[in-house]
């Protein structure tokens, strides 16, 4: 049973565990180093702008830079850590900018980019166009359900790492899950028929 | 999968920057909370701003019940789509104003999926749009460059004749088909 539907670009599977993130120019390096892809493979699932997917990924990095020196390993994984931060930058993101628009970010990420960058970017948010638009689909879920769904559908993870991002515990990944396929499928039955595979999985 | 390589190293180097000299604690504030205005947003809230400041309708040419085009005097065109029938009148009249454009229905089935970009011209943003409407749009004709087609995808719901998005690209070559949600703008109610 594929976890991912047909259409859906998959994204990066870790074939190994991160390195844990440290404050420190050489170690932050190497963590930066094992997680571009994973987190460049989250913003641009999220939005079709190269621009904001820049931004984006900037912020979470310099995100996980200020917090690396408070990762603690008994708590999650560093990609469960580094997942939770992406989520918190993303949502920060959408929920505050309007009312702090006049707020200069100390690291733009777009101003990194040159007109190569900026190629590579779109032809990479074109391929995930699929998982976009499944994220969009669920928008109609409440937010718990949404946020699991999206980890499990759309980001590739396991409910396992679902409940380690979320710090949530696996029955809980579960049930949502669980939940979330109920709506879909009585409201929305086009929705079930894209997600319908990747929930049996955990039925 | 494209990596964007020279950000990477760049964002690398700014990163390490960071880690070598730490702001002081009074500045490393939670970046996810230094936020900016996003591109998008601003590019729409541009928008809005210069509708309420600039004379419309200079000129109504174009009008019909299906779509409409006029010219504000800024330089830029504000185009409505009504009704799928007015595309090709729609497309006649923004070649007409000076705009060289195409405009496709979104087709889901289209076996050549998302027309291929003009490298680099996502920047440039040559249409915006509007909140509340998701068949209008202002075009801004001097972000098209020569050689250079403005595609506009417009998609419908079954059995509806008004579209409920409307997105677009600039292309080299204008496909025969395109899917819909081509661009990094798109309109949605």
């Amino acid at each position: 049973m594929p976890l991912l539907p047909r259409w859906a670009t998959p994204p990066e599977r870790r074939t190994r565990r991160a390195a844990p993130p440290r404050p420190d120019a050489a170690g932050f390096s190497a963590f930066y180093e094992e997680n571009f892809n994973a987190v460049l493979g989250f913003v641009t699932r999220r939005t079709s702008n190269p621009q904001v997917a820049a931004d984006l990924t900037a912020d979470i990095f310099v995100a996980a830079l200020e917090a690396a020196g408070q990762y603690d390993p008994k708590r999650g994984a560093p990609y469960a850590w580094l997942y939770g931060i992406a989520r918190n930058v993303l949502a920060s993101h959408y929920r505050g900018s309007a009312r702090e628009q006049q707020v200069v970010a100390r690291l733009n990420g777009h101003r990194l980019l040159d007109e190569e960058d900026i190629a590579a970017l779109e032809e990479r948010i074109d391929a995930q166009r699929a998982a976009r638009e499944l994220t969009q689909r669920h928008s109609a879920l409440s937010e718990p359900l949404r946020e699991v769904l999206d980890l499990v559908t759309v980001d590739g993870l396991t409910p396992r790492e679902a409940a380690q991002v979320l710090g949530i515990n696996r029955a809980t990944v579960r049930s949502r899950l669980l939940r979330a396929r109920r709506e879909l499928g009585a409201d929305r039955p086009s929705v079930l028929k894209d997600t319908e595979s990747i929930l049996e999985v955990v039925s | 999968m494209n990596t964007p390589t020279g950000f990477k190293q760049r964002l690398a180097s700014e990163l390490s920057a960071m880690a070598t000299h730490p702001a002081p604690a009074q500045a490393a504030r939670n970046p996810a909370r230094r936020l900016r205005l996003p591109f998008m947003i601003a590019t729409v809230a541009a928008a809005a701003v210069a509708v309420a400041v600039v004379v419309p309708a200079l000129s109504g040419a174009g009008d019909s019940p299906a779509y409409a085009v006029t010219q504000e005097n800024d330089g830029s065109l504000v185009m409505d789509l009504k009704r799928g029938d007015g595309m090709p009148g729609l497309e006649k009249q923004l070649k007409k104003m000076g705009v060289r454009a195409a405009i496709l229905k979104g087709d889901e089935d289209c076996a050549t999926g998302i027309p291929p970009m003009v490298p680099g011209s996502s920047q440039r943003e040559p249409v915006t749009y509007f909140d509340d409407d998701p068949g209008k749009a202002r075009i801004n004709p001097d972000r098209i460059r020569d050689g250079e087609t403005l595609l506009i995808v417009a998609e419908f719901r079954n059995g509806e004749d008004t579209p409920f998005a409307v997105s677009d690209r600039l292309v080299l070559n204008v496909p025969a088909c395109s899917v819909g949600g081509i661009g990094t703008l798109v309109a949605h109610p």
